[in-house]
């Protein structure tokens, strides 16, 4: 979700990762709003139902390798839902 | 970047707010570094000019003439800091003998706090990385140092010589002024969240915990890495019950490596079942979990992606934005 309002420049961005998961335009600020996002970095996380299980808002030291661990709690749950049957 | 990065720690998470975004570029670092010089000094050249003039310069050796040509010319400029950072970068990738130099001699004669601030970081820091005997001389150079340094950079040394475990009697004193310095209570907490940690580090458990519950206490708003940092505290100080409440508050919110491990652990310690802890950790994050709304965007290939495209997997959402 690219907030900046200048798709020009995310576009250049955009083509020199090479991302392998979908990197959307938000200039009209639709996503923006329709999740209270109020400043970047913000991450929220999914599960497989369709849920918010994880918000958070800015960038430090060690959050990749919590993000990491949210990710894996989340796959689990996910497993452990399907075993259920629910 | 080069302005957050000066003075790590303060404030400690990087965050663009969205407000300022559709400004951004120099604008930003204006913002960042407080007001630019007014008056344009050098044949109406103002220094921001100057400064983005010297820096977008492809050429290395031009564009360090160049900066060393701005930071002679533009003595109350804002951008001082970043053109010293900048310099350095760019010097200590070929010498960093030289570029630690340069930092010694611009310190000797700068007069700009905000500068000074800069440099006496960028010193500590480049001994840190390349003269490891100079880490001390370094730091009793901040410390006597008579200029009212900025509190982040006496904050942001404490906190790296905590995360290193290294020279904890002077973070202790860095951390001291720094608190002296904080300008809101914000600021503060952060700094004693430093001092906690320093505490920590020394193995004083029970000082640790009293100061992260002050900085905790400190804070106008709920401060994570004050909790992260007072679990671990309790934990180590033998406080089993607290530091078992301490890691399942945070849990409740996210997944934080190794606290999921400790709180079964204390909960057997107590007497406790921790397979009913981990089930009810996993209902009360269940309860907490909110719906998620649909999106329908294009991506720049103009392909349409819609958030329940992605049903059944797990997702993360990431909101950013170039700089």
């Amino acid at each position: 979700m690219e907030v900046s309002n200048r798709p020009a420049l995310a576009q250049e961005f955009v083509a020199g990762v090479g991302a392998t998961f979908p990197i959307v335009n938000d200039d009209q600020n639709v996503a923006k709003e329709t999740y209270n996002v109020t400043g970047t970095p913000t991450n929220l996380m999914v599960d497989r139902k369709g849920r918010v299980f994880f918000r958070s808002l800015g960038y430090g030291p060690g959050y990749e390798a919590r993000y990491r661990a949210e990710i894996e709690y989340l796959l689990t749950q996910g497993t452990k839902q399907l075993e259920l049957g629910d | 970047m080069d302005v957050t990065s000066l003075a790590a720690r303060a404030p400690r998470r990087v965050l663009f707010p969205l407000a300022g975004l559709l400004a951004l570029g120099v604008a930003l670092a204006i913002a960042a570094c407080g007001q630019g010089e007014k008056k344009p000094d050098l044949g109406g050249i103002s220094d921001t000019t100057a400064f983005r003039g010297a820096s977008t310069l492809t050429d290395t050796t031009a564009q360090i003439a160049a900066l060393v040509k701005f930071l002679d010319n533009y003595p109350e400029s804002a951008f001082r800091p970043r053109a010293y950072r900048r310099l350095y970068d760019l010097e200590s990738a070929a010498s960093p003998e030289r570029a630690g130099e340069r930092l010694a001699k611009a310190l000797r004669k700068e007069r700009q706090v905000a500068a000074r601030s800069g440099l006496h970081y960028l010193l500590f820091q480049h001994a840190a990385a390349h003269v490891p005997d100079q880490v001390e001389p370094a730091l009793r150079a901040v410390l006597a140092d008579r200029a009212e340094l900025e509190y982040e950079v006496y904050n942001s040394i404490a906190w790296e010589l905590a995360e290193k475990g290294e020279h904890l009697d002077q973070a202790l004193a860095l951390a001291e002024r720094s608190l002296a310095r904080a300008p809101d209570s914000l600021a503060k907490a952060t700094v004693l969240d430093t001092k906690g940690w320093v505490h920590y580090k020394k193995q004083e458990y029970a000082k640790a915990i009293e100061v992260l519950t002050a900085a905790a206490a400190t804070s106008p708003e709920p401060y994570e890495e004050i909790e992260v940092h007072l679990a671990q505290a309790l934990d180590a100080g033998s406080m089993k019950t607290e530091a078992r409440d301490a890691y399942m508050k945070l849990l409740l919110t996210q997944e934080i490596p190794g606290f999921r491990t400790r709180a079964l652990a204390l909960t057997e310690e107590l007497g406790g079942s921790p397979d009913e802890l981990a089930r009810d950790l996993d209902r009360r994050r269940e309860e907490r979990a909110t719906p998620v709304p649909d999106f329908a965007l294009k991506d720049y290939a103009g392909r349409d992606v819609r958030l329940s495209d992605f049903r059944g997997q797990v997702v993360l959402l990431n909101f950013w934005h170039p700089t």
